[in-house]
């Protein structure tokens, strides 16, 4: 038993055990790094497709876990010494024995002189000045538990599947629920980091009631735990196309990823030599033609490789080159989406926000009032002396000096 | 030349000698052993090497192993962070083999390095040049014996000496650009900058930039500007100096809650304070050898072959032909030719080169630098950016910061471009105009 | 009462300063006992600052012999030399010598950075100790007289020196203040047990020391030993 506990405390709860682990990835980083350009896209696949890397990165939150759980349980025990129960000492700090023991009501005085809050009991004195910053420690290391333990799942057990999400056009199969995509609303509203809103409206039929959800941009709105990522906008027109010879005539929507304006893409004429390839416009006015939904297509005709005809259609236009007419009457808008299961997710955003409050608390408190402490404990005929502080080190070890001296004095007189 | 590359050689043998002896004083045998025997395996190993293996391997072998002395560096910074750099009380006396071995690597690692830096030629010159080197080594080393305990009290910190000697051998290693290191980790660390903001927008599932803040992604783009990779291969070069100076900063005082009189108290500590700043001295000394280092490879001394790029037009059916012969031109001259081709405001410039026998054409820009272009040296070409060698055999295959190649056929009225691959290659694959981490590609 | 140990910690054996021709202090033997308030009185020019000056280490003598702790200070180097002023040695002067633009605690302290490495809590409890605890951050022009005598003390004292040692150290005070300076170094004496040895003109100041030393035209023309002053309770 003693064994498995000394095990656990210093094997699985050991300060160096996470520094050496990320060390070990590292090295594995820098090794692949040697002989492949995609060394981190490489060590994410290895680390998802080889188990014992896998539980390797596994330790990390584990010995996070085991920190956590021995600081706090330190801290509760150090909080009992330093208000209830002064059987122990401290490890860290100075320590030092006195022969004399102490007059309690001179060494209170003193002490409450230098602005410490005193506690005294049966053969002790406990001092203290300042907040700990524990609770700081405590959201940190959280927060390091929560982000190792989210790319490790994310790593781990992430599934992404890409499909496009088409006005007026079912929901993909792999969203796993029956409905419609009813609108895609892409809107220039600046925000802190983003510039824009984009809102897909979704409708479900789920038997007989129908119901409808909005889908973001940030934070990425979710269905069933899977969530919907946008990456990228694009643009469905019908286009209507018939080439000179007139032996057939093309209809059909077709699928262009060519937002923003100047981004090419093409799409192959079934059955015919032909290749028409697009571009959006830029636009005329200051509003983004995805948002205000005026679009002008720029075409290329290319017939075996060779440009046979090229220029601009308007929304609901024809237009007609050297003998090729193309018409432009409907659009509807893509959003090329990823749908992304990914259990660690939630984890790194908390993690985020764990080490935020760990600033925000460890800055003012290590600044302004670090957490002093000194114990003053009865030992045989002389006195224990026990002193520790998380910041304003000099002046404490100066105070607690002090006051060695001063019960070292009265015990002369 | 020679004689500035033997002095340089002499100056750090010196310095190497003077701080080893300082940091295993007392331990003169095991200190004039391992130095000696080191010196002469290391010096034998190089001839060796490069006798036996061809082209560029040798290079790589002991590139390699300053790459692992330069990876134990911060596997001893973060023992000595964890561990504390005060000096311990007295050893085992297993301390003299330890001190034996510790100076042969050491002292092996230079005499390899010294022969990299032997002039290339007959192998008389090179005996001779060696010859006289070890001559000025032994008187140096006699030198530097006596004088050394004249020095002024200085502590070896733990892992100071790692430091001090790696720092050295990397700092030799920067006068040569086929061994420096700090170039490719350069290199390397934009490349990891890039990939893991990719990853990171791709994990976070945070939106790609059109739906972004153009201020707030000018912020962002700071990590995919030009100086990226240098200053971020600049903070991985000092970690290891770094984080010693920082643990020999941060360490504790012993405690002297004990000394009864506040006079005596205050100069124990002022003494400890002295005794801490004296541990300073190698870690710091160390750091600016690696400065230089770092100096030494951004500013490499050797000249590169870079004609001014000559500007092409396409034909009337996109096609741009450069022919093989034309004037003082000669494409199978083993230069580099260097093009420009300007379609709109797009520029692409891209080179010929005749190696192992025949023609490739190539962008002059990798994927993964900014496109700061490749000039031309003894058997290589080298990219300004990063200032990675890549060897003339291998321009013209695609990966790392090997120039991009690009679709060309030659025939007897010259060599065939198509000028839409051509910037279509450019815009797709040149960092600078990638709209990098998620978009655009 | 001080403790003597019977320890000499200054021995002089034909002590002598000339400058020139003009001889400041005639050979001296003189024994001090460790703890000992010793004054040295004598008309100005008698020699009693040049002994002054060579026991502490500020001036060095012609010939002879001076032991202070049993250590020669003849054999010292200047860095030496410099080394015992700040360590064993404190000095107090008529003139003070305070940095007129540093507080009081930054005198004190400044004396501390000398020795070894300031304390700011333990220069303030010496200041505390002198009285002047309500004083750390006035500068000494804002002091009295006696007050920054006060700070003089708390800065020779704050390096727990083995030798103290005061130049007309009452010279420019009433005579109110100069029994409360006396009271403080007679407290001070006692429980620090340094040895002290004042100069001055003022046979009310000699009367506080156990033994005082008469000089004049540099030579030792009295060595007496007496009853102390503040031990009289009256």
């Amino acid at each position: 038993m003693k064994r498995l506990a000394w095990f656990l405390r210093h094997i699985v709860a050991s300060r160096g055990a996470t520094p050496a682990i990320i060390g070990c990835f590292a090295l594995i980083y820098i090794i692949i790094a040697f002989y492949n350009d995609e060394a981190l896209v490489t060590l994410l696949a290895l680390t998802r497709s080889t188990p014992p890397l896998a539980m390797l990165l596994a330790c990390i939150p584990l010995n996070l876990a085991a920190r956590l759980f021995f600081e706090i349980a330190d801290f509760i025990r150090k909080k009992r010494l330093t208000v209830f129960l002064p059987q122990e000492t401290w490890a860290a700090g100075e320590r030092v024995k006195l022969a004399g023991r102490m007059e309690a009501d001179l060494l209170e005085k003193k002490l409450a002189g230098a602005g410490y809050h005193c506690r005294h009991g049966e053969g002790f004195i406990a001092a203290w000045k300042g907040i700990s910053a524990f609770p700081a420690r405590f959201f940190l290391l959280l927060g390091f538990l929560l982000l190792f333990s989210g790319i490790l799942l994310s790593t781990t057990t992430r599934e992404s599947v890409r499909t496009p999400l088409i006005e007026g056009e079912p929901l993909p199969e792999a969203m796993g629920a029956q409905g419609r995509v009813e609108q895609i609303l892409l809107r220039d509203r600046p925000g802190l980091v983003l510039a824009r809103t984009l809102a897909i409206t979704v409708g479900f039929f789920d038997g007989s009631t129908e119901t409808t959800k909005e889908f973001g941009l940030y934070p990425p709105g979710s269905l069933h735990g899977v969530y919907l990522y946008p990456r990228y906008l694009g643009l469905a027109p019908f286009v209507e196309f018939t080439p000179p010879e007139r032996a057939f005539a093309f209809s059909s929507y077709v699928t262009l990823m060519i937002y923003p304006p100047g981004r090419e893409d093409s799409v192959e004429v079934p059955g015919s030599p032909y290749r028409i390839a697009f571009t959006l416009a830029e636009p005329r006015s200051a509003r983004d033609p995805y948002s205000s939904g005026k679009y002008e297509l720029q075409f290329r005709v290319v017939k075996d490789k060779a440009a046979v005809a090229e220029g601009t259609v308007p929304l609901g236009s024809t237009v007609t080159r050297n003998g090729y007419t193309l018409a432009f009457p409907n659009a509807k808008r893509i959003v090329m989406t990823d749908l992304v299961r990914d259990r660690g997710l939630s984890f790194i955003w908390w993690s985020g926000l764990c080490m935020l409050v760990a600033v925000a608390v460890y800055m003012p408190v290590r600044l302004l009032a670090p957490r002093r402490e000194m114990m003053f404990v009865a030992h045989g005929r002389g006195t224990q002396a026990i002193s520790w502080a998380e910041g304003g080190k000099t002046a404490h070890r100066s105070v607690f000096h002090g006051i060695l001296d001063a019960i070292s004095r009265d015990q002369d007189r | 030349m020679i004689l500035a590359r033997g002095v340089t050689m002499l100056l750090v043998w010196a310095i190497l000698v003077m701080g080893l002896a300082r940091a295993y004083a007392g331990e003169k045998a095991a200190l004039t052993a391992g130095c000696a025997a080191g010196l002469v395996a290391g010096t034998i190993f190089g001839f060796f090497l490069f006798a036996a293996v061809p082209g560029e391997i040798p290079f790589f072998i002991i590139k390699s192993a300053l790459a692992a002395a330069f990876i134990s560096l911060f596997i001893v910074a973060a023992i000595v962070w964890y561990r504390g750099t005060a000096a311990e009380g007295d050893r085992p006396s297993v301390r003299h083999a330890v001190v034996a071995i510790t100076v042969f690597l050491f002292a092996a690692g230079y005499g390899l390095l010294l022969v990299c830096r032997l002039p290339y030629g007959t192998d008389n010159s090179q005996f001779m040049a060696l010859l006289l080197i070890l001559l000025a080594m032994l008187g140096l080393w006699m030198i530097v014996y006596r004088l050394e305990p004249l020095l002024p009290n200085i502590g070896m910190a733990k892992g100071g000496t790692s430091l001090f000697a790696v720092s050295l051998l990397l700092f030799i290693a920067s006068l040569s650009p086929r061994l420096d290191l700090f170039s490719p980790l350069s290199m390397k660390v934009m490349k990891l900058i890039h990939d893991f903001v990719h990853q990171f927008f791709e994990s976070m599932l945070i939106p790609d930039h059109p739906f972004f803040r153009t201020d707030i992604w000018n912020y962002i783009g700071l990590l995919f500007s030009n100086g990226v990779g240098f200053w971020g291969g600049l903070a991985i070069w000092f970690i290891p100096t770094t984080g010693v100076t920082l643990a020999t900063f941060r360490e504790p005082l012993p405690s002297v809650a004990h000394v009864r009189q506040a006079a005596v108290r205050r100069k124990l500590i002022a003494a400890q304070l002295r005794e801490r700043r004296r541990r300073l001295f190698f870690p710091l000394f160390a750091g600016l050898v690696m400065a230089a280092a770092a100096f030494n490879s951004s500013h490499p001394s050797v000249e590169y072959w870079d004609p001014k790029p000559l500007a092409v037009k396409a034909d009337s059916a996109g096609e741009i032909v450069l022919p093989v012969k034309d004037g003082d031109v000669d494409l199978k001259d083993g230069k580099l030719h260097k093009y420009l081709y300007q379609k709109g405001a797009q520029k692409v410039r891209f080179f010929a080169l005749y190696r192992s026998g025949e023609l490739t054409v190539v962008l002059d820009a990798c994927s993964i630098c900014q496109p700061d272009g490749y000039g031309q040296n003894e058997g290589t070409v080298i990219c300004y950016y990063c200032k990675t060698l890549i060897p003339l055999e291998t321009v013209g295959k695609p990966g790392g910061c090997n120039p991009i190649p690009v679709p060309f056929a030659v025939d007897g009225s010259g060599v065939h471009l198509s000028a839409e691959m051509l910037v279509n290659t450019w815009v797709a694959q040149v960092q600078s105009e990638k709209k990098l981490p998620g978009g655009g590609k | 009462m001080p403790v003597e140990s019977g320890t000499c910690i200054i021995e002089t054996a034909g002590l002598t300063k000339r400058y020139g021709d003009i001889c400041a202090l005639a050979p001296l033997d003189l024994q001090v006992s460790e703890g000992e308030w010793l004054t040295v009185m004598g008309h100005s020019g008698s020699g009693k600052s040049t002994l002054l000056n060579l026991l502490g280490g500020l001036d060095r003598p012609t010939a002879g012999r001076l032991l202070v702790g049993g250590e020669d200070l003849l054999a010292f180097s200047e860095d030496h030399l410099a080394r015992f002023r700040r360590e064993a040695v404190g000095i107090i002067f008529q003139q003070h010598h305070l940095i007129p633009y540093l507080t009081a605690l930054e005198n004190v302290m400044m004396a501390q950075y000398f020795h070894s490495v300031p304390d700011q809590a333990e220069a303030r409890q010496a200041l505390e100790r002198v009285g002047l605890g309500k004083r750390l951050a006035n500068r000494p022009g804002e002091l009295s007289g006696g007050e920054q005598q006060r700070v003089c003390i708390a800065r020779a004292i704050i390096n727990s020196p083995k030798l103290l040692l005061g130049d007309e150290l009452t010279g420019n005070l009433d005579h109110k203040s100069t029994r409360l300076v006396m009271e403080l170094l007679k407290e001070l004496h006692e429980e620090e047990h340094f040895t002290l040895v004042l100069v001055t003109h003022n046979q009310e100041v000699a009367g506080w020391g156990g033994r005082t030393l008469f000089m004049d035209d540099g030579k030792l023309v009295k060595d007496l030993r007496h009853e102390r002053k503040g031990d009289d309770p009256s």
